[in-house]
C-alpha cells in the first residue's frame, strides 16, 4: 500500500506544483528569491511525504509548508520585501480561502490575454520570460524601464479588471 | 481598489517599494479583508503571468542565489530519502534490447530485485509505470524495487513521467531522485560519477547527504560536493548510427510518419526573422520524433503564410546542433548533410493535392510531363552554416530537380541554439517567388502538397548520420524525390489559432 501511497503523493505533488509555486510567488514577488523558496519547499515536500495523511487536501498543506519557509526567509531578511507574521498570515489564510477563485481566476486570465493586442501580449510574454532584468527588456523594446514599468502596471490592471467581469458573468449564467 | 493600495502592491511587485510604503501597506491590510482579497487575486495574477513563462527562462537563470542547499544534519543523513521504505519487492521488466550481450542473460523479460551485467549493446528496463531506464553497456545495475535502481558502472539515461516521479537512482557517489524528467548518469570504472539532467528536474543527495536540485541543461561530478561540469549533450544519447552501419536504417528514415498532413496558418503581422518563434501563431505545429531508441532525435514543425512568403520553423532535438561545415560556396549534392531542415513543397494551386510529378527514374522510360519539370515543386534545404554563421537555404525544382539556387537574395532565415544545448530552433521567411508562384501564391483554403525532412549529422558537421520524413500520403509508397504524390496535405487555412485537436496524429 505504501508503493500505491507513493504514487498518489507524486502525482498530487507534479499535479499541484503551479499552486505551489504561485503561493510563493504571490507572498514573495521576487522571482529569483520565490524561485529559491520554490526549490527548499519541494525539497521538505519530499522530505516528509510519509507524514502526509491522503484524507487532507495536498494544496493546504503544501501551501502550508511553503507559508513556514517564506516566513523563515522574511525573518532572516526584514527588508521592505518582508512582511510582519501577522499580515504575512492574514494573506496566506485569505488565499487558501480562495483557492477554489483562483484556480477559476486563472483560467479566464487565458481569454484574457487572447483580448489583448499581440504587441501587448508579447511585451507580457517578454517581461515575464526574460533572461535579463526588466532595463535589458526595456532597452530591447525601446523604451524606458519606467515606461516598461507603467504599461505593464496597466496591462495587470486590464487583466485583473477583464477577469473579474468574466468571473462575474459566469456566475450570473 | 484605491489608487495608494494598488500603487504600493506594484511598488512590490516591482522591488521598488521603500520602508515606508511597507509600513503603509501592512497598515492597509491589516484589517481590511477586501482589501487583503484585492492583493490575492492580484498578486496570483502575477504569479500565474509568471508560471506560464517561467520554463522561458534557462533554469540557470531562474535563480542565481547559491543553488546549495546547505542540509549536513545527521537526521537528513539518516532519513536520506525517505522514498527508501517500503520496497515493493517487485522489479523491472525487460522492454526491449539493441544488440544487448548479458554476463548471464535474464531468463525471462521480468526482472525481479538483483545484480544484472551488461556487457554491451542498449536494454532498455521498464520499472514503475511511467519509468523507462536505457541502460549502454558495459553496465552493472542492481534492480532494487519498480521504483529504486543502483547503477554501480555504464551508462543510464532515465525517463520519468509525471506518474513516475518520485524514482531514484543510486549511484557510487550520491543518489538521484526524479521529479519527472529525463536525465543520464554516467559510472566510470573507479566509480567517478556523471550526472546530467536533459529535462525537467532532478534532487541529488551526495554522500555526506547535502542535495542540490538540477534542472534541465545542467550537469555535476557528484563527489562530496557536486562539481558542475560542461553539459555534454550527446554523452548519453544513443547516437544514430549512420547509413553505412548494418545496425541502423541505412539512407531509410528513423521514423514512422505520424501525420498526414501539415497545417499553415496566415502569418501574423510584424514576425521578426531571429530564430524566436514565440512570436508566432503555433498553433498549426506538429511534433514527431524518431522511433525508439532515437525518441530523443526530435521534430517540432510549423508553417505560415501570406501573399508574399512562406515562414518555415522548427524547433530540432539534436544532439550536435549548427555544426554543418557544408559550405554553400562550394557545390554539393547534399547541402544538407551536415544537418538541415528540408521541404518538399508543391505550390501549383491548379495541381491542389495530391502533387504530381515523378522523377526519372520512377517513369520508367515515358517522357517527361509538364508536371514531372514544373517549377512549382521545390525542394528547399534550410542549413546553418557554421563558420559564417550564417542561415543558408537550397532550391531546386521539378522532379528533374533543375534549377539549382544556392543563397538567392529575397530569404531571410536565423537559427537559434536551444539553451540546454540539445537542438535548434530555425526560422525562415521564403518569399513565393523563389518557389515560383509569386503569381498566383497559395490562399486560403488550399489544399497542396508538402513533405518535412529533418536530416542529423556527425560531430564534426559533415556527414548525415540519420533521417526523418513527415507529413506524408498514407496512400502512395516510394520515395518522396521520386513521387510528388507522397507528399502530405498542406492546408492553409484561412484564419489562425486553430482549434485544439486541429493537429492529429494519423
Amino acid at each position: 500500500m505504501d508503493r500505491k501511497r507513493h504514487a498518489q503523493f507524486a502525482e498530487l505533488f507534479v499535479r499541484n506544483q503551479n499552486r505551489v509555486y504561485r503561493y510563493i510567488l504571490s507572498l514573495i514577488p521576487d522571482r529569483v528569491q520565490a524561485e529559491d523558496l520554490f526549490q527548499q519547499t519541494s525539497l521538505t515536500l519530499w522530505e516528509t511525504w510519509e507524514r502526509y495523511d491522503p484524507g487532507q487536501d495536498f494544496v493546504r498543506w503544501a501551501c502550508g509548508i511553503a507559508h513556514n519557509h517564506v516566513r523563515n526567509h522574511f525573518r532572516k531578511r526584514p527588508g521592505p520585501l518582508a512582511l510582519s507574521d501577522d499580515v504575512l498570515d492574514r494573506l496566506g489564510r485569505r488565499r487558501l480561502e480562495q483557492d477554489g477563485v483562483l484556480e477559476d481566476r486563472r483560467r479566464l486570465l487565458e481569454s484574457c490575454l487572447a483580448e489583448l493586442p499581440e504587441r501587448h501580449r508579447l511585451l507580457i510574454d517578454r517581461a515575464y520570460g526574460a533572461f535579463g532584468t526588466m532595463d535589458d527588456v526595456a532597452r530591447e523594446e525601446g523604451r524606458t524601464p519606467n515606461a516598461l514599468y507603467k504599461l505593464l502596471r496597466r496591462l495587470r490592471a486590464v487583466l485583473h479588471e477583464c477577469v473579474g467581469r468574466k468571473l462575474a458573468l459566469e456566475r450570473q449564467a | 481598489m484605491n489608487d495608494e493600495l494598488r500603487d504600493l502592491v506594484d511598488a512590490r511587485l516591482e522591488g521598488t517599494l521603500t520602508p515606508e510604503g511597507r509600513a503603509r501597506l501592512e497598515e492597509l491590510l491589516r484589517n481590511d479583508p477586501a482589501a487583503q482579497d484585492w492583493v490575492v487575486t492580484y498578486t496570483d495574477l502575477h504569479a500565474s503571468l509568471q508560471w506560464e513563462r517561467r520554463d522561458a527562462i534557462p533554469p540557470r537563470r531562474r535563480h542565481w542565489a547559491r543553488p546549495w542547499i546547505a542540509a549536513a544534519s545527521a537526521a537528513t543523513i539518516l532519513i536520506g530519502l525517505v522514498l527508501a521504505v517500503g520496497r515493493s519487492g517487485e522489479g523491472a521488466r525487460l522492454a526491449r534490447t539493441v544488440d544487448a550481450e548479458w554476463v548471464r542473460a535474464p531468463e525471462s523479460a521480468a526482472l525481479p530485485p538483483g545484480l544484472y551485467l551488461l556487457r554491451r549493446g542498449i536494454a532498455e528496463l521498464a520499472f514503475d509505470p511511467g519509468v523507462v531506464v536505457l541502460l549502454e553497456g558495459p553496465a552493472e545495475i542492481e534492480i532494487r524495487s519498480g521504483r529504486r535502481a543502483a547503477v554501480r558502472r555504464g551508462k543510464a539515461r532515465c525517463r520519468v513521467a509525471p506518474s513516475g516521479a518520485g524514482f531514484v537512482l543510486e549511484t557510487p557517489r550520491g543518489e538521484v531522485l526524479d521529479l519527472g524528467t529525463e536525465f543520464g548518469v554516467a559510472v566510470s570504472d573507479d566509480g567517478r560519477t556523471d550526472l546530467q539532467v536533459h529535462e525537467g528536474e532532478v534532487i541529488a543527495t551526495l554522500e555526506g547527504g547535502s542535495k542540490q536540485r538540477l534542472l534541465g541543461g545542467q550537469a555535476v561530478r557528484l563527489e562530496t560536493a557536486a562539481r558542475e561540469v560542461p553539459f555534454q549533450p550527446d554523452r548519453f544519447v544513443r547516437v544514430l548510427p549512420g547509413p553505412e552501419d548494418p545496425s541502423g536504417r541505412g539512407s531509410r528514415p528513423y521514423n514512422a510518419p505520424r501525420f498526414d498532413e501539415v497545417h499553415l496558418v496566415p502569418a501574423l503581422p510584424g514576425v521578426v526573422i531571429d530564430g524566436d518563434l514565440s512570436d508566432w501563431d503555433l498553433s498549426g505545429r506538429f511534433k514527431t520524433a524518431c522511433d525508439p531508441p532515437f525518441e530523443s532525435y526530435a521534430l517540432e514543425g510549423a508553417m505560415m503564410y501570406d501573399d508574399r512568403f512562406l515562414y518555415v520553423g522548427a524547433r530540432v532535438a539534436d544532439p550536435f546542433p549548427m555544426r554543418s561545415r557544408i559550405s554553400p560556396a562550394i557545390e554539393s549534392d547534399i547541402y544538407g548533410r551536415g544537418g538541415s531542415v528540408a521541404l518538399r513543397i508543391a505550390a501549383d494551386r491548379r495541381m491542389g493535392w495530391p502533387a504530381r510529378g515523378l522523377a526519372e527514374d520512377a517513369r520508367k522510360g515515358r517522357p517527361a510531363t509538364p508536371e514531372d519539370v514544373s517549377d512549382k515543386l521545390s525542394f528547399v534545404v534550410l542549413w546553418y552554416y557554421a563558420p559564417e554563421d550564417r542561415a543558408c537555404i537550397f532550391l531546386r525544382h521539378g522532379m528533374d530537380f533543375h534549377g539549382v539556387r544556392v543563397n538567392p537574395p529575397g530569404y531571410r532565415g536565423a537559427f537559434r541554439r536551444l539553451p540546454s544545448g540539445e537542438g535548434y530552433t530555425l526560422e525562415y521567411a521564403i518569399p513565393w517567388s523563389l518557389l515560383h508562384a509569386d503569381d498566383d501564391p497559395p490562399r486560403a483554403g488550399d489544399v497542396l502538397g508538402a513533405t518535412w525532412l529533418v536530416h542529423w549529422s556527425d560531430p564534426a558537421g559533415k556527414t548525415w548520420k540519420g533521417q526523418l520524413i513527415d507529413g506524408v500520403n498514407p496512400a502512395e509508397h516510394g520515395w518522396n524525390f521520386h513521387n510528388a504524390a507522397t507528399w502530405g496535405r498542406a492546408i492553409y487555412h484561412p484564419g489562425g489559432r486553430l482549434a485544439p485537436g486541429t493537429v492529429r496524429p494519423r
